[in-house]
């Protein structure tokens, strides 16, 4: 392949594009319109529809039947979230918390509970969990299976592999579409969503898990007679445990991700809160909804990631010395001021429970005693084992038995903090005040009239043949001529569906804010990679970031910019912005010494060093930011809507609420196409810049 | 057949490639291993191997890395499954089994020592060693005992609660042994235990081994790229090159009389008086007679045991086998011509 020449062509297509299409914009008058003949036959979504009802009719009693069962189930485990005493749940997930991942998890977990109920939210936070735990069992149960199949089968895996391959480049509302479609609206379609959109990394890291075992082990296990099921139980299961806890870990937190946007089809919980808050523009109310979200996704992401390590195997307490905070904050006297009574009083807890269980233990040690000595001494001592569980287990019991007989009930009243109001009255301050308009109101004139408006109005009165051409051809040249013509079909199809000018709205505002990801998150990683302090700062903001779902982002930006196209083109920058810089700072941060070395050495400047050797050698994994930061900007167009977005999310958006599930698969199916044809091209652009530097 | 022959492998090869069997008919037999790459793209692990491990002796099989050593003791149990051939075990064919009794025969008969070990990361050292017998179906108050009781006899008693990594390299191969002894099979195979430990924990691991075999007498398959580990502890040794056999013999008779010069070049650093017995080097009797005085040899004697004999004496020494007839003569010169390995 002559690269250089290839270089070349590209280029001249691109500019002999770009000026051909100035003339022709200036001639044209109007937004390029998809031509009628083409469009007006293909009415892809009223036949979706039509299938919609021929299913209903035909097949309903299949579907209500499958949604049934789940609905039942999740009621199921919903009222026992609510009904129960909230205390009860609390300690339900602190005890575990405290076991796995010590005291500061513990409380941690503390926390998030009381505000959940603090603020109001216990019943919504409870609706949430229910649906993800359902899909998260659901989930994990068909992942291990499949993930124990393919590892066992090379030809399944074979099969599997570009499938999930494909599932992992799907933004994750196109999930909820076809749910619609087979469920109608509600829990279950959610679940069954969820269930599927969270199922890859479950079957990817159990095969992987079970692969990665030395062929030794396995043939020790065969050699030994084990037949397959021995093996599988005594010896690849439990030795990829590590791997498949990796697994279900981002399986949970994929799956609060879409539990939380399924209220777009109407479930219940968290999600709806938000919803409902932004949609009356109660930014407070918002607010409190989004930090119960963001608690949840913290404390099931410590919480699962905690369950896969190995487990202390004593008593927490034993530990000789707590910390709260980080080991080096150690040297100022304020950690020692909060953390001493802390570490006093759970060592005097943990105290009780192990006197309780010390009485426990010897009581009933002595009652087998009476019957078999042997036996006795052997209870005593694995009772004294499971200190923390037989504690826990009575604690838990207590709590039942004294809700029985006096009654836990709600939440207490007392306890509840609501901050609704002081937020709201902060923002309607903040909205007046002078210099804070003339801040938002030029980011805002800076924003759309420099970036989105000029690119929106260039790609939509760009006649769609010089779109579909030009793309085409960039596609030829940078993956080739099978690709070419995919992405053909796929904008065909687009505008075929009369989706022309919404693709091109959405196309220009994830471009925008791709490009602004890039402006702030380029120097960022650049900057993290010089200072230790500075990134010792991100990292941590950077991992909670990525943990929550999108739908949290929209909340800030609407507090302090309100509902309009900007505001949308803000939240996508924030939520795509990580993967940015962690791939700048990872980029640079693996360029060996030597390279600079060899610059400073020709008495290259920091600057210079920078420009003509670290960031050319950064390229690939820059790049490789560049394809995540598309994608999940796209991801985020269907979620921006609810704060003035515009394009082809917005018509999914409109398709959902109004029950129209034909516009909102088409209008779906076109943002994946948008992201399959710019993954590839992002993808193929990575893969030329790893091959130029020979990496 | 002998009775006591226990493992009898017959014309055994094993090919690797997509259509082995096809390959292996349209065979021509005169070319090399590297002209049949070539040619079919299949890879010739092992080829045409015959031989045949009596009860309670250590079978060595010696090759370098890439010989089809250790492909051809996976097809003993049929790990790998060979392509063509026969192997019996007390006269029954492991290649025609069936699934149920194959897994008997793993169960029963025959256990493995691995090369790295193959010790279980998520089982303490005792559940290891118990592991055989687990599979077996027995209880675990009977397993645990039986575990400790062959962790004893290796020398570990007191580590059964470790985990292997908690365990030096040394300790860990103990572990896999006291594993495949715990079931008390009746063939032992070790896949190059000791390659992967230290010269002198190497040593330490061959004398122990040698020390249990005294005790307990099981029929073992020995593999190993190391000729002196294999002339320690091999009563025949079968020498593989490309998958095929050089030569297989006892150590004296390779030494003696390696079969070619590939042999020949192994040969050479073995401390031959180690290894060479009266019998191999001695003269049919001339200069002795049989008197009172004439110092006596046995036949099997290795020279090393005879240096302080022979070089404090000056004529030749009696050769007399166990029935006490004269069988043969050696003297001074030609213990020292036998121990020039270019003789």
């Amino acid at each position: 392949m002559d690269t250089g020449k290839n270089r070349l062509l590209m280029w001249a297509a691109i500019v002999l594009g770009f000026f051909s299409s100035i003339i022709l914009v200036r001639n044209a008058g109007d937004a390029s319109v998809f031509p009628a003949f083409i469009s007006d036959p293909f009415q892809f979504s009223e036949w979706i529809n039509q299938g919609e009802d021929w299913l209903k009719k035909n097949y309903r009693w299949f579907t209500r039947m499958i949604a049934g069962w789940i609905e039942t189930a999740l009621y199921t485990v919903e009222d026992f979230l609510i009904e129960s005493p909230w205390l009860l749940i609390l300690m339900l997930f602190i005890l575990p918390s405290i076991a796995y991942g010590g005291l500061p998890l513990g409380l941690l977990t503390l926390v998030g509970g009381l505000f959940w109920g603090g603020v109001g939210m216990w019943e919504p936070t409870m609706q949430t969990l229910a649906l993800m735990g359902m899909a998260v069992i659901l989930s994990v149960f068909f992942g291990i299976l499949l993930g124990i199949t393919s590892a066992q089968s090379d030809r399944f895996e074979s099969i599997l592999k570009p499938i999930l391959d494909t599932m992992q480049t799907m933004p994750a509302f196109v999930y909820l579409l076809p749910a619609v479609f087979f469920f109608g609206i509600g829990g279950p379609p959610a679940i069954m969503a969820t269930m599927i959109y969270a199922l890859p990394p479950v079957i990817r890291l159990t095969n992987l898990g079970i692969r990665q075992i030395p062929a030794e082990t396995i043939e020790a296990a065969h050699s030994f007679g084990a037949n397959r099921l021995q093996t599988l139980v005594k010896v690849q299961l439990p030795l990829s445990l590590p791997s498949i806890m990796l697994g279900i870990n981002q399986t949970i937190m994929m799956a609060l991700g879409l539990v939380v946007l399924a209220t777009f089809i109407g479930a219940d919980g968290l999600g709806s809160e938000v919803w409902k808050a932004i949609y009356k523009l109660r930014v407070g109310w918002s607010l409190e909804g989004g930090l119960c979200i963001v608690f949840m996704a913290i404390i099931f992401d410590r919480l699962s990631l905690a369950l896969g390590r190995p487990k202390p195997s004593a008593l927490p307490a034993n530990t000789t010395r707590f910390y709260l905070l980080p080991q080096s904050f150690d040297i100022y006297p304020i950690a020692k001021i909060i953390e001493r009574p802390i570490g006093a009083g759970w060592n005097f807890i943990a105290m009780c429970g192990q006197g309780f269980t010390q009485i426990i233990a010897v009581t009933l040690g002595s009652i087998v005693n009476l019957f078999d000595s042997v036996r006795g001494q052997a209870f005593v001592i694995g009772i004294r084992r499971h200190a923390f569980l037989v504690s826990s287990i009575a604690l838990l019991l207590s709590i039942s038995i004294f809700d029985h007989f006096f009654g836990i009930g709600e939440f207490l009243e007392s306890m509840q903090f609501s901050f609704r109001e002081p937020v709201d009255n902060a923002v309607a301050w903040l909205t007046v005040n002078p210099a804070f308009i003339a801040f938002t109101k030029g980011l805002r004139a800076l924003v759309y009239l420099y970036f989105l408006h000029p690119l929106d109005v260039f790609l939509t009165y760009l006649p769609w043949y010089i779109v579909v051409a030009v793309l085409s051809i960039v596609s030829w040249i940078s993956v080739g001529r099978n690709f070419a013509l995919v992405c053909f079909c796929l904008l065909m199809f687009i505008g075929a569906c009369d989706l022309w000018e919404q693709a091109m709205l959405t196309l220009s505002s994830v471009l925008v804010s791709v490009l602004i990801c890039f402006i702030i998150g380029i120097p960022l990683g650049i900057l993290s990679t010089r200072s230790k302090r500075f990134d010792m700062i991100l990292r941590p903001v950077l991992d909670a970031m990525q943990t929550l779902p999108s739908f949290v982002y929209l909340i800030p930006v609407l507090m302090f910019f309100g509902g309009n196209i900007v505001s949308a083109v803000i939240a996508t920058v924030i939520y795509a912005l990580p993967p940015v810089i962690r791939l700048t700072a990872l980029g640079i941060g693996q360029i060996p010494v030597t390279y600079t070395e060899v610059s400073s050495s020709f008495g290259g400047t920091t600057s210079q060093t920078l420009i003509k050797v670290k960031l050319p050698m950064a390229l690939p994994s820059i790049m490789l930011g560049l394809n995540q930061a598309v994608m999940m900007a796209l991801a985020m167009q269907v979620v921006t809507p609810l704060i003035g977005g515009v394009g082809l999310g917005r018509e999914v958006f409109n398709a959902l609420n109004t029950s129209n599930t034909g516009e909102g698969l088409a209008a779906g199916i076109g943002i994946v196409l948008l992201a399959i044809i710019l993954d590839r091209l992002s993808q193929a652009w990575t893969q030329t810049q790893r091959d130029a530097l020979g990496v | 057949m002998n009775s006591s022959t226990k493992i009898v492998c017959n014309n055994v090869w094993k090919i690797f490639g997509p259509n082995p069997e096809k390959t292996l008919a349209g065979l021509d037999h005169s070319l090399s291993r590297a002209e049949i790459l070539e040619q079919t793209g299949h890879v010739v692990a092992v080829r045409n191997m015959s031989f045949r491990v009596e009860e309670g002796e250590t079978f060595v099989v010696m090759g370098l890395s890439g010989s089809g050593k250790s492909t051809l003791v996976r097809c003993l149990s049929r790990l790998i499954e060979p392509t063509s051939g026969e192997v019996l075990i007390d006269n029954d064919d492991v290649i025609k089994m069936d699934a149920a009794a194959l897994t008997n025969l793993r169960r029963t008969k025959m256990s493995m020592v691995f090369q790295h070990f193959g010790l279980f990361p998520h089982r303490r050292v005792v559940d290891n060693i118990a592991f055989g017998l687990e599979i077996r179906g027995m209880g675990k108050k009977e397993r645990t005992d039986k575990a400790m009781e062959v962790l004893e006899m290796v020398g570990l008693s007191g580590w059964d609660q470790h985990f292997p990594r908690e365990l030096s390299g040394g300790m860990q191969q103990r572990v896999g042994l006291a594993r495949a002894m715990a079931v008390n099979p009746e063939v032992l195979i070790f896949d190059e235990p000791f390659s992967a430990l230290d010269p002198l924990i190497r040593r330490e691991m061959q004398d122990e081994l040698l020390r249990l075999q005294k005790l307990v007498k099981k029929t073992m398959v020995f593999i190993t790229h190391d000729f002196l580990e294999a002339i320690k502890m091999g009563d025949h040794i079968a020498i593989m090159k490309d998958g095929e056999t050089s030569q297989i013999g006892t150590p004296e008779e390779l030494v003696a009389e390696p079969a070619d010069d590939y042999v020949r070049e192994f040969t050479e650093d073995v401390p031959r008086y180690k290894v060479l017995s009266v019998a191999k080097i001695m003269q049919p009797p001339e200069n002795v007679t049989l008197s009172d005085n004439t110092t006596t040899v046995k036949p099997d004697d290795k020279l090393e045991a005879l240096i302080d004999l022979v070089s404090s004496s000056n004529g030749p020494l009696g050769v007399v086998d166990d029935s006490g007839e004269l069988v043969g003569e050696i003297n001074q010169a030609m213990v020292l011509k036998a121990m020039n390995s270019r003789s």
